[in-house]
């Protein structure tokens, strides 16, 4: 019987793309002209080492949520580390109209 | 009572909450009834699940007084499959899935369990986790003092090395 190999059921099909984009942004090459979605933010919490992080993007659109979390977690594992990643005690994947929606205009400004 | 539950989720809560439900447990066990074996248990498990989950928050650097929110809780998951975790999270209340993200998270941190101490804590958790579920509440008690006895001695194991859990 042949054996086929699948990713879990949830992964969509952009997942490692979506993951390589993210690295590029966190870790730039030199001269790398980055287009302004994804919006990283890293907010650090109070008196802690631990990060919160949200990545605003129009790519978003039709990944679930929890794929979304699983994305940006994996592109820090890549970019930065296991220990930087291990920081992260939120991590959110918002389209700007969700951003908007949320009332988390913040997110959204310099 | 209702509106002077604090607002939101911490360390201190979950902590305070650990301690309260081990003394709740404990008198249950004191009194003896078999009747009383499910009740106890239900209550004592709740400490292994405060101990492991407050110890990853701790890991993770979080101040006692910090918010555990939906947010927190959601990355946990999504860190857990990251660290190839595989126990599923019982809406956030499985020992098991406590205890792997708890021992990947201190991995990835350059913290790893000392190896006998990381056993003798897998064990307890499967203990535990073998007797306890949150769906008890909703079940007619099949637990037997033979069982209630196990668990609170795991408990007991919890609250001797609660603070190795998080600790450097």
């Amino acid at each position: 019987m042949p054996v086929f190999s699948r990713k879990p059921p949830h992964f969509h099909p952009a997942h490692d793309e979506l993951v390589g984009e993210l690295v590029r942004h966190l870790q730039p090459a030199e001269g790398d002209v980055l287009p302004e979605l994804p919006r990283i933010i890293e907010e650090s919490v109070r008196l802690s080492p631990a990060l919160r992080v949200f990545v605003i993007w129009d790519r978003w659109h039709g990944v679930a949520e929890r794929e979304r979390d699983e994305i940006i977690l994996e592109a820090y594992d890549q970019a930065r580390g296991r220990p930087e990643m291990a920081r992260i005690a939120v991590v959110r994947g918002l389209t700007p109209q969700e951003a908007l929606e949320l009332g988390a205009t913040h997110l959204l400004k310099d | 009572m209702r509106a002077s539950l604090p607002t939101h989720d911490s360390i201190q809560e979950f902590e305070g909450a650990r301690h309260d439900r081990l003394w709740d447990g404990m008198t249950l066990w004191l009194e003896g009834h078999t009747d009383s074996a499910a009740g106890a248990v239900y209550l004592l498990g709740y400490c292994v699940e405060m101990a492991l989950k407050c110890a990853y928050f701790r890991v993770l650097g979080l101040q006692i007084s910090d918010p555990i929110t939906a947010l927190e809780l959601r990355a946990a998951q999504a860190k857990a499959v990251a660290y190839g975790v595989t126990a599923r999270t019982e809406a956030y209340h499985s020992v098991q899935f406590w205890c792997d993200l708890l021992r990947e998270q201190r991995r990835a941190i350059g913290l790893p369990f000392e190896s006998i101490f990381e056993q003798q804590l897998i064990d307890e958790v499967t203990i535990v986790y073998a007797r306890w579920s949150i769906e008890m509440r909703y079940k007619t008690n099949y637990t037997t003092s033979a069982t209630l006895d196990r668990v609170l001695k795991a408990v007991e194991w919890f609250d001797l090395n609660y603070s190795r859990l998080y600790s450097p």
